[in-house]
């Protein structure tokens, strides 16, 4: 994949630079502010783009604000937002109008190398990738927390790693059951939420994300 | 010595009836008779109707008063200004309560009105005293200084002088109706003249000390200014330190460990594929970044509270000195610990004023004394560099110290003439 890179620390610039290189994709361009990532990505036309959100001049959330700019000059591009803490504001910004292909993680996610890189790699394809602890968040601001209070404590594991944009077979590896369980779990918390059953991946995050008020 | 040569006492005095202040005192005191009487007078009608006349009456008069006396106290303060030279800011009323009986509260209740109008009543002897002492005491010091150029006029109106009735001054059965005794009146004029300035400054002194006292803000009011905007101070002070250690962990500490984990997941992938001489390379790497973040964190601390106040402010100072590139002596005598806060306010100021002396001054040698005087503390922060610094600069970095020295009840003086040396004080209740 082909990759922009934009952050304002020097030092996690060049190691993300360096992790996503070592992964086998090609970074064509990292910059230190929101001004440069608009240009670096009209003049690249990356795959991918990864940002942080606080940056210069006013370090507050100029990352944020450029991205969801080069999403609705670019719609569909896929645009991962990285940042030292969650907001759940900024969670609801970035994913108004369109979830597909966006991703925001908290920034020591790329300590685990495989899983951030899996999901740059899902956001790329037009899934989606929330940290679980903007899901967390979600849940706990939502307008219909009490439906969501209805589930059994291991259907809201489940929905948790749905709307971190997790496919049935990923969230049975991570809670080592087999996926049929997985897809049991799926169909109970749809009819406890009340939702429309929908088979694609991201659909599937979508409703789910809308119920939580995203 | 040279100050009190008799000589010099001796010009002085003769040059002070024509020095520009006594004049303008004369005019002061000129009007101070017309404005007692009318501060006295109305005073006298609001009592007389208040008396005569129902309550309904008399509360629209007393607002009238009221209303006046204040009036009165701006023209006073006005007066003082351009004809003393006495700065007495004007006091701020007390805010209004809503509603009919705040309104009247706020008219009636107002201590500053009533300070005004316990000023007008001295002021009416004083004006009087003032008015004699002053422009009565000068006219006459005038007429007898000119007095042989009356005697002649007046004689010359009454024919030859020698009509058997006495033209002239009566002093007793005497009459200065001669050259010499006229010449003498002239001198005991001018003596009268010499003398006016001091004259007509006792009433005046009084004045000046009642002013500032009933016209001004009362010491209260001052020292509740003082503490509001301290304490405004003080909360955005707060908020800014805050801010700034928020900024030094995001983009400090907390991005290096991010970065720290990163390397280490790097390592853990090539120990995996067998690449050992890598993932030692990277090891070694995130040992050393290691070892820098606990380094930054500890200059971080230090910022928030230097541990080595908790032994003192001379050990925290002497740490201080220590660290500072230029030369540093250090002299810390006092009796008793003062308050934690006012420690850690010094040492603060002392550790801005070290760098600030480093970086601008050009000085070849720093001397820090902290003593104490009396119920306060004193701070001198001497340098022998190129001097200027000043608290009004443009991005004075003193401005800012000295609005954190303000919070904690202190204040910041700065000496520091061009070429030096400088002397930055800071004087704090303990």
């Amino acid at each position: 994949m082909r990759v922009v890179v934009a952050e304002d620390t020097a030092i996690l610039r060049a190691g993300l630079v360096q992790l996503l290189e070592d992964e086998g994709h090609q970074v064509v361009a990292a910059v230190p502010d929101a001004a440069r990532l608009l240009s670096a990505v009209a003049e690249h036309r990356p795959d991918v783009v990864v940002a942080d959100i606080r940056m210069p001049p006013t370090h507050t959330d100029e990352g944020l604000r450029a991205a969801i700019e080069l999403r609705a000059a670019q719609p569909g591009l896929p645009v991962l937002i990285f940042s030292q803490y969650v907001e759940t504001q900024y969670a609801r910004r970035l994913l108004a109008g369109n979830s597909a292909g966006v991703g925001y993680l908290l920034k020591e996610r790329v300590m685990d190398t495989r899983d951030f890189v899996d999901a740059l790699e899902r956001v790329a394809a037009g899934g989606t990738a929330l940290d679980p602890e903007v899901v967390t968040q979600l849940v706990g601001a939502s307008p219909s927390r009490s439906t969501v209070d209805a589930l059994s404590p291991r259907e809201r594991e489940v929905l948790g790693l749905m709307a971190e944009g997790r496919s049935n077979g990923a969230i049975a590896q991570a809670l080592v059951v087999t996926e049929r369980a997985v897809e049991k779990h799926v169909a109970n918390i749809f009819v406890k939420l009340q939702l429309p059953v929908s088979a694609a991946d991201h659909r599937r995050v979508l409703a789910v994300l809308r119920h939580l008020g995203a | 010595m040279r100050k009190n040569h008799p000589v010099r006492i001796i010009r002085r005095a003769l040059r002070e009836p024509f020095a520009a202040r006594a004049w303008s005192e004369l005019a002061y005191s000129l009007l101070s008779l017309p404005l007692a009487l009318i501060g006295i007078v109305a005073a006298l009608l609001v009592t007389v109707f208040s008396l005569l006349s129902t309550g309904v009456v008399a509360i629209p008069l007393l607002f009238l008063f009221l209303g006046l006396a204040r009036g009165l106290g701006t023209l006073y303060r006005g007066l003082a200004r351009v004809l003393l030279h006495l700065d007495i800011p004007a006091p701020e009323r007390l805010r209004r309560a809503p509603g009919v009986l705040g309104w009247l509260l706020y008219q009636v209740a107002d201590p500053v009105s009533w300070r005004v109008a316990g000023y007008l009543t001295v002021r009416f002897p004083l004006g009087l005293l003032q008015f004699v002492l002053g422009f009565a005491w000068w006219t006459y010091g005038a007429i007898f200084a000119l007095y042989p150029t009356i005697w002649r006029f007046e004689a010359a109106g009454t024919g030859n002088g020698h009509s058997g009735r006495h033209i002239g001054l009566q002093l007793g059965d005497q009459y200065a109706d001669t050259w010499p005794r006229a010449l003498g009146v002239t001198a005991f004029g001018l003596l009268i003249l010499l003398a006016w300035p001091w004259v007509q400054r006792l009433p005046l002194a009084l004045d000046r000390w009642l002013m500032p006292r009933l016209l001004g803000p009362s010491e209260t009011s001052v020292r509740l200014a003082r503490v509001t905007e301290t304490r405004e101070l003080a909360v955005n002070e707060a908020a800014a330190a805050l801010r700034r250690i928020e900024r030094d962990l995001h983009d400090g500490a907390q991005a290096r460990l991010i970065a720290l984990g990163m390397r280490l997941s790097r390592a853990e992938a090539r120990l995996g594929t067998g690449d050992t001489e890598l993932a030692l390379a990277l090891v070694r790497e995130s040992r050393r970044e290691t070892r820098e973040i606990v380094q930054e964190l500890r200059e971080l601390v230090r910022g928030i509270h230097p541990p080595a106040l908790d032994s003192g402010l001379g050990p925290a100072l002497a740490t201080l000195a220590a660290r500072c590139p230029l030369p540093t002596s250090l002299r810390v005598e006092l009796p008793e610990r003062p308050a934690p806060a006012v420690e850690t306010m010094l040492y603060f100021a002392v550790a801005e004023l070290l760098t600030n002396a480093a970086k601008h001054s050009g000085a070849g040698r720093i001397a820090v004394t902290v003593l104490s005087a009396g119920d306060s503390l004193r701070l001198l922060v001497t340098d022998d560099g190129v001097g200027g610094a000043r608290l009004d600069g443009a991005g004075s970095g003193l401005r800012g110290l000295s609005e954190r020295v303000a919070i904690a009840d202190g204040e910041l003086r700065v000496d520091s003439p061009p070429g030096g040396p400088t002397t930055i004080g800071v004087e704090i209740r303990r």
